[in-house]
């Protein structure tokens, strides 16, 4: 306790955490929504199905309480890196802050200016206009996502170049430092856990309100829209994970093996097990307890039942991450993705068999009850994604070059506390205030959503 | 291009988003400011007029910041890490503005969201004002106790704080005049406003210069030439501001109001750079071929950007009352629920 009110550097990595975790919510719903706020728009446009332009409307509005959030959260985030950690943003300056530039001039900015568009243009734009302008929104989330995963990427598989004079790192080739290894696995992974999580808390808010018969039809729409996308981009997840895995195997050894309290490294001809529950025991380098599974660790790293794994015991002590935390952490990442596999699968043979009706659907409790708890969990999967990727990757800032230690801003504890204080606090307050209107939207429903002279039905003119 | 030249390019290309953030968000922070003073009623008419614009505004701090780190990333680490505690505040001060003007549709009291807006607008307005009148004066040394907010009980950092209030109120005031009806009751305090922030701002803007002068040992005769160019556009801009006012012009004040911004910002921003120009200049900034980088994709997405929110405030004019009467109070531009 008394390291942690002393420790400046211990402070500044949780707020770091804390104000990452909090914003990370908003992107992964402003991605998802843009996306299925288009998707419902070009519905409407194709089939001239009015439903379709009263779910594009309606949940514009919950778009613009997330985007709001992002807004007022991402701002301290970019910042930080100057405010705690100005050593690391002088070591990383001649790559890391052109891409953040480039993200806010690219993604973010796009995202910002066509937003008045997508908001105020439902009357002074044409159908066409007004659907180019939701797209634009929606591609601007996705890109400023993009360049974001560029620079968490190359912090993972620092290339491009390699070394570090007087403290800088020296990039030689832009494009080998942009299209890093890590890049081609986490930016599909993160890209597709904010369409999951989003196609999931549609499910979950339409299935509460269906249970409670309140705007049915409406609600029922958006949820059948929501478990196809849901099931189509968990599965694919599933996809985008196991690359994951297998790049952290090769590139981040030491990760792999905390991940996992794999300690000793598996002799040629033996296959490295798999724990499903372990209480690994750091002073004595082995796991007090565990539950294994022979030959899965192999297979999930490297696709073959005899592939070699670095145990904990071959990387020096100082360059050993956290191992409890990411060990718990990445499970429960993996049992609530496959969780939301079985739970989507059973949605669609619901639906498949009839059972999703305005008259049946309400009946289906346990369904809809699951849906409601996986809204939040799918969002507990994406922070525990990120703790496990993050801390994985400790000792290291920029993996095997720049020791965290070595990387902080010269400031007292003090300051440090207070300002973890405030966005403690603050993250609360904003959270708080996020669910109550958000509830309050969602109550009122898709009717408040219609303009007076909005027609009943036909083709956009 | 060689580093030097780059360096140069990247110095007036990060003035230039300075001036895009303080002049532009300065609109939005003006008007919620001096949403403070007016009553309930036309507050509400005050906020409304800045609901679709003021996302874009603030995202050009992120773009700043990404382009100080970008360009100077010596600069971005050691001001941000030197003004510690005046940073948080002003994070802390956008996010309570921010918080009051996008959820006051929705709140049960949007009285208190309003004053959470206006409050928080006029905080952050101080401490960007004691951020920058710190870097001119001198910042404290890294890892100081009050982590930056010594600046508090600096009086020399005064007159940044006040050019930038009188900047938010010349701009919110042009601002107010192109949005409210020429019947509007309103109109004279926005023109009070506009009048009174152009000459704080011009006076300002010549006080700091004094300061910078004098902080960093420079003779004013050197920088005779550029002060009288600025000088003058200053006055034709102030002129054709008065003139715009006539109701026979229906010209918008905005431009005019954002000319005097920039000359004031120019004015610093170029005896700044003269101090700069020291054989270590090259220390704080990022290497040849990072730069080289920024210029390429700059070139490439700063233009279509900038004409998008030329298009979006030209949209804004022609009929800032289509989305309040279409949106049935649901959208940004609505009044209270």
């Amino acid at each position: 306790m008394e390291h942690l009110l002393t420790d400046h550097i211990l402070l500044s990595r949780i707020q770091f955490a804390l104000t990452t975790m909090f914003h990370i919510i908003w992107p992964a719903l402003t991605i998802g929504l843009s996306i299925f706020i288009f998707a419902a728009e070009l519905a409407w446009v194709k089939t001239g199905n009015i439903e379709w332009r009263r779910q594009a409307r309606f949940w514009t509005k919950f778009f613009l309480l997330a985007f709001a959030m992002g807004v007022i959260s991402g701002v301290p985030l970019e910042f930080q890196f100057g405010t705690n950690w100005s050593r690391f943003s002088v070591a990383s300056g001649n790559f890391l802050g052109q891409i953040l530039s480039v993200e806010t001039m690219s993604g973010f900015m796009l995202e910002s200016i066509f937003l008045y568009f997508m908001v105020a243009g439902w009357k002074r734009l044409s159908p066409g206009m007004h659907l180019f302008s939701t797209g634009m929104v929606a591609l601007g989330a996705s890109i400023s996502a993009f360049w974001i995963m560029v620079a968490n990427s190359w912090m993972q598989t620092p290339s491009g170049g390699g070394r570090m004079v007087d403290g800088v790192y020296q990039v030689t080739d832009r494009l080998a430092a942009i299209f890093n290894p890590d890049i081609f696995a986490s930016f599909p992974h993160m890209w597709l856990a904010c369409l999951t999580s989003t196609a999931f808390i549609i499910c979950g808010v339409s299935a509460w309100h269906i249970l409670r018969h309140r705007h049915s039809e409406f609600y029922l729409r958006a949820f059948k829209a929501g478990v196809a996308a849901a099931l189509f981009f968990s599965l694919l997840q599933a996809f985008t994970g196991d690359l994951s895995g297998r790049t952290v195997a090769r590139y981040q050894p030491a990760k792999l093996a905390a991940t996992e309290a794999f300690w000793e490294t598996n002799k040629p001809g033996e296959g490295a097990a798999w724990s499903i529950f372990a209480w690994p025991d750091t002073e004595a380098e082995r796991n007090y307890v565990e539950l294994r599974i022979p030959f899965v660790l192999s297979i999930l790293a490297t696709h073959d039942p005899f592939g070699r794994v670095t145990g904990l015991k071959d990387i020096p002590e100082d360059e050993r991450p956290p191992i409890t935390l990411i060990f718990y952490s990445f499970r429960i990442m993996v049992f609530t993705g496959t969780l939301m596999i079985i739970v989507a699968l059973w949605a669609v043979w619901t639906w498949y068999k009839g059972r999703l009706t305005p008259i049946h659907a309400a009946r289906q409790r346990k369904l809809m009850k699951f849906f409601i708890w996986l809204a939040p969990f799918s969002i507990i999967a994406i922070w525990t994604g990120w703790i496990m990727r993050e801390v994985g990757r400790q000792p290291w800032i920029i993996y095997g070059l720049l020791r965290t230690d070595d990387a902080s801003s010269p400031l007292t504890a003090g300051a440090v506390s207070i300002s973890l204080g405030y966005f403690a606090l603050a993250a609360v307050f904003f959270i708080t205030l996020f669910c109550v209107f958000s509830v309050r939207i969602l109550r009122k429903g898709p009717e408040t959503d219609q303009a007076p002279d909005e027609p009943e039905s036909g083709r956009p003119t | 291009m060689s580093h030097a030249t780059l360096i140069d390019l990247w110095f007036v290309l990060t003035a230039g988003l300075l001036f895009l953030h303080i002049g532009l968000g300065s609109i939005d922070l003006g008007v919620c400011t001096l949403s403070l003073i007016t009553p309930d009623k036309d507050s509400e008419t005050l906020l409304g007029s800045i609901d679709t614009i003021w996302h874009a505004n603030q995202t050009w701090l992120v773009v700043l910041g990404g382009t100080l780190f970008g360009a100077f990333p010596v600069i971005y680490s050691e001001v941000l890490s030197r003004l510690y505690g005046l940073v948080i505040v002003l994070l802390a001060m956008l996010a309570m503005r921010g918080i009051g003007l996008e959820y006051r549709h929705h709140a049960a009291n949007p009285r208190r969201s309003r004053l959470f807006a206006g409050c928080g607008a006029l905080a952050a307005i101080v401490a960007e004002g004691l951020i920058l009148g710190t870097l001119i004066v001198g910042a404290p040394a890294p890892g100081s106790r009050l982590a930056g907010l010594s600046a508090l009980i600096r009086p020399e950092v005064l007159p940044t704080v006040l050019f930038l209030i009188f900047t938010a109120l010349l701009t919110a005031g042009a601002w107010l005049l192109k949005e409210l009806d020429d019947e509007h009751p309103l109109r004279p305090m926005a023109r009070r406003s506009m009048m009174a922030g152009a000459v704080g701002v011009l006076a300002f803007a010549t006080y700091i210069c004094r300061q910078m002068l004098a902080a960093w040992r420079i003779d004013a005769a050197e920088l005779h030439g550029l002060y009288m160019s600025l000088a003058a556009v200053a006055f034709a801009a102030l002129v054709l501001m008065t003139v715009s006012m006539q109701k026979s012009w229906r010209g918008s004040q905005v431009p005019w109001a954002l000319v005097v911004v920039g000359v004031a910002l120019a004015a610093c921003a170029g005896t700044a750079r003269f101090a700069m120009q020291t054989p270590g200049a090259a220390d704080f900034a990022a290497s040849r071929e990072a730069l080289v980088f920024l210029t390429w994709t700059s070139a490439l997405l700063l233009p279509p950007l900038i004409a998008f929110q030329i298009f979006q405030y030209r949209l804004q004019r022609r009929g800032a009352d289509v989305s309040t009467t279409e949106s049935g109070g649901q959208e940004p531009s609505a009044g209270p629920e």
